[in-house]
């Protein structure tokens, strides 16, 4: 044992203490606490936001919820047929536009971008061009749709109508479900359509009967965050001119005849009352009653795209 | 011959009929069908208002709530008031006959689309017609309406099941080579190819639609705001205040307030983004990411009205309107500071997630290196893993400093700007960013009015708004490219 020697007792205990000793860093936990807290605050202002919310519109949620849905705008929040009907009627027909318009051609694109696009400058360009699509401002979107859907196309929209604003927010979405539907489509395995071919399928047999069931859910995920960022749009709305004030006329939540006429919609409402609470006390509470009703759908419709997206990954 | 036809039992008619289908060519079908598609859908509303008229009585008081009120159903009984029903039926229409149709061909679908559109077109004018002629007067009678419609959807099925039941004949009969190989036996089926090109047409236009939007965006932007170029008097830009229906138009208001509300809001987003990043891509135990994920991307898909509200209500009060007196100013409860908190937590999840995935794409090899070298956990993250993800970093923030000049919402409600701004520096007074400026000159009053160039005026910040933000994400591109091929 000739280390025995060359260490004495002293270093053997030094450098054991030394290797097994809880590492003592400082600098390492005072950062992970950053980083923790940093992620805290970001969790709790998500969890102060909807508990003010809710209680904020409590006396109106639980006092007169029924009221509270069929009621429409009106120039007092005493006025007992205060409410959200006329908003809800507006957002549920832009999501119709948004459905019939931006999800088909979106799909579309992105199966022609992923699937049959040579590799050319014109695809280069439509790819850059989408991608440049989805960060223009949402108000920009409202100066095209007052320009061309509101004032060039007025005789087939009927102006400032809820068909101005459905076409508006439907392109505005559109860059993001080509997008989401693109890396859905991009995520389908090579071999899938080898095989295919090789069973003598042509492309769109192949992209009918394989790729898109395949793709299906990452598509669905995409295009339910875009009907969900679509309903919860408001600054398009305002420039396409959604009605702020009063607004006569209440026809049935489907009926089609008011597809030309003047409209409202949720996040517009809720703008509104928000702003008026600084005059009329009274619509905060309906302001913040107005947001949980919107909240309920766009978070529906998020979690459930969040879950599919989770559910799917996993399968595979 | 075909599977089908034995199915059928090999009877000699229904063999003849098969047999004979097959010199129709499908496209003919398919037209066909979706122009019985068109008139049905063009006619149906006339069947729908005879129906109406008739359920009206018996269906309203059951559902005063979807009608919009029972004082509603009331006004309207006598009109048009169940528009819920026409849609009943196109929906109940379209499951039957899209599935039929858009399997089928190419063709079908555009007809498809161009029936429904021209449905809701003629139901307009319909109505309209109604509101100001009696009905009886109008060429087309109730009767007229209903045998075209009754005409139509038996066409339209007629259509589908030929077009179905014909293309499997003629696919059963096809792959049949006797005798020698040759080029055309070769080439396939004429229907096939034809399909094939008429869908990459189709979704070739579907991806042109895209550039159609952006020319329409620089169009519009352009048009507009060169009136004002053109014609502004260009001292009324550099004055004291935006009073755009006065006459006075001054940029540097706008700019300097839409810069401290994106100030603020960077100061929030990047530190709490990126700290959530760091931990989500470096500390986190797949456990904790699995909830930590989602909850950070419902707080993404929360709208920015909700903000805006939070912002006004919640932020001012509670904590802009307590540290204004440390730098000796005292805040309204509109803001631009509680703006730009606002914003700054609405970017949140964007730079977390961009930086996040930044962070993913840096090799695991590097942090094993490290770690092999004996460097701590967060000397690996902060000498290794962030100088290798800086530039997914620096996109991040570029992308998401650009969506905070982009966002109008929180500062319309929140900024405490009227119709007017005066020129302020200072975070705590209330002004319009460019954003909010464009949304107070729509808002309000009907139209946009005022002196002279007050609609072009919108244009032209709309340009500005375009071509910064445009500019930002062009860069932040360019970035994420070249650090896409780093490794």
């Amino acid at each position: 044992m000739r280390l025995g020697r060359v260490f004495d007792d002293r270093t053997r205990k030094a450098v054991t203490s030394e290797v097994y000793r809880r590492s003592r860093d400082v600098r390492g936990g005072v950062f992970r606490v950053l980083l923790q807290i940093a992620l805290l605050v970001s969790l709790l202002v998500l969890a102060v936001l909807l508990v003010d919310t809710v209680t904020d519109g409590w006396s109106v949620l639980t006092g007169r919820l029924g009221d509270f849905l069929s009621g429409g705008l009106r120039s007092q929040s005493g006025d007992p047929e205060l409410g959200v009907f006329q908003g809800i009627r507006g957002s549920l027909w832009i999501a119709v536009f948004v459905i019939v318009l931006a999800f088909p051609l979106g799909i579309g694109a992105a199966i022609y971008l992923e699937e049959y696009a040579p590799k050319s400058r014109l695809t280069s360009f439509i790819d850059l061009n989408i991608r440049n699509l989805a960060g223009v401002p949402s108000v920009v979107y409202g100066l095209l749709g007052l320009a061309i859907f509101v004032r060039g196309l007025e005789d087939l929209t009927g102006g400032k109508s809820v068909t101005a604003a459905g076409i508006t927010l439907a392109v505005l979405v559109l860059p993001i479900v080509i997008i989401t539907s693109s890396e859905a489509i991009r995520a389908v395995p090579q071999s899938l359509r080898e095989a295919g071919y090789g069973a003598g399928a042509t492309k769109w047999e192949v992209i009918r009967t394989q790729i898109l069931p395949y793709a299906a859910p990452g598509i669905l995920t995409g295009t339910l965050l875009s009907l969900s960022r679509a309903i919860g749009e408001a600054a398009p709305l305002i420039l396409v001119g959604a009605v702020t004030g009063f607004l006569g006329g209440q026809s049935g939540l489907a009926d089609i005849t008011q597809l030309q006429e003047r409209f409202t919609a949720m996040p517009i409402l809720i703008t509104r009352w928000v702003q008026q609470s600084g005059r009329d006390g009274g619509f905060a509470p309906a302001a913040a009653a107005a947001i949980v009703v919107m909240l309920v759908v766009v978070l529906l419709l998020n979690s459930a795209a969040i879950f599919l997206r989770n559910h799917f990954e996993k399968k595979r | 011959m075909t599977d089908f036809a034995l199915r059928l039992g090999g009877r000699r008619s229904a063999r003849l009929a098969l047999e004979s289908l097959r010199a129709v060519p499908p496209s003919a079908l398919v037209v066909l069908s979706g122009l019985g598609l068109l008139v049905v859908s063009a006619f149906l509303p006339w069947v729908v208002l005879q129906g109406s008229r008739l359920t009206a009585n018996a269906f309203e008081p059951n559902l005063p709530w979807l009608l919009g009120g029972t004082d509603l159903a009331q006004q309207t009984a006598g009109s048009f008031g169940n528009g819920w029903i026409l849609v009943a039926v196109v929906v109940i229409c379209g499951i039957i006959g899209y599935p039929l149709l858009a399997g089928r061909s190419m063709v079908a679908m555009p007809l498809a689309s161009i029936g429904a559109v021209g449905a809701l077109y003629v139901y307009f004018t319909a109505y309209r017609f109604d509101n100001q002629f009696a009905k009886r007067d109008l060429l087309f009678e109730m009767g007229l309406g209903w045998w075209l419609a009754l005409i139509g959807s038996l066409v339209i099925v007629a259509g589908g099941v030929l077009a179905r039941f014909g293309a499997r004949v003629r696919s059963g009969g096809r792959v049949m080579v006797t005798g020698p190989v040759t080029l055309e036996a070769l080439s396939g089926s004429r229907d096939r190819r034809d399909r094939e090109s008429a869908v990459r047409t189709v979704m070739f236009i579907a991806a042109l639609a895209s550039i159609v939007v952006s020319a329409l965006i620089i169009l519009a932007l352009l048009r507009d705001a060169l009136t004002f170029m053109i014609n502004i008097e260009w001292a009324s830009v550099w004055t004291t205040g935006w009073f755009p229906r006065r006459g006075f138009y001054d940029i540097k208001t706008l700019i300097v307030s839409t810069g401290l509300v994106v100030g603020v809001s960077t100061l929030i987003a990047t530190p709490v983004g990126l700290g959530a990043a760091v931990y989500l891509s470096e500390y986190a135990k797949p456990r904790t990411r699995r909830w930590m994920k989602p909850t950070l991307e419902i707080l993404a898909g929360i709208p920015s009205v909700v903000f805006g509200f939070f912002a006004l209500q919640w932020i001012s009060p509670n904590i802009i309107q307590h540290i204004d007196v440390w730098f000796g100013q005292d805040a309204r409860l509109g803001n631009l500071a509680a703006a730009g908190v606002g914003v700054g937590i609405l970017s949140v999840p964007l730079m977390a997630s961009i930086s996040e995935d930044a962070m993913k794409a840096v090799p695991n090899s590097l942090r094993e290196a490290s770690a092999g070298l004996g460097s701590r956990k967060v000397s690996t993250t902060l000498r290794i893993v962030l100088p290798a993800a800086i530039s997914g970093l620096v996109a991040a923030f570029i992308v998401t400093t650009s969506r905070a000049v982009g966002e109008t919402m929180v500062v319309f409600i929140a900024g405490g700007g009227g119709d007017t701004a005066v020129y302020t520096h200072n975070v705590f007074d209330g002004s319009l960013t460019m954003t909010a400026a464009m949304a107070s000159l729509a808002s309000g009053t009907d139209s946009v009015v005022g002196e002279g160039l007050t609609f072009e005026s919108l244009y032209f910040v709309g340009l500005m708004l375009f071509v910064l933000t445009l500019g930002m994400n062009l860069i932040a591109d360019r970035i994420v490219r070249r650090f896409q091929n780093k490794y």
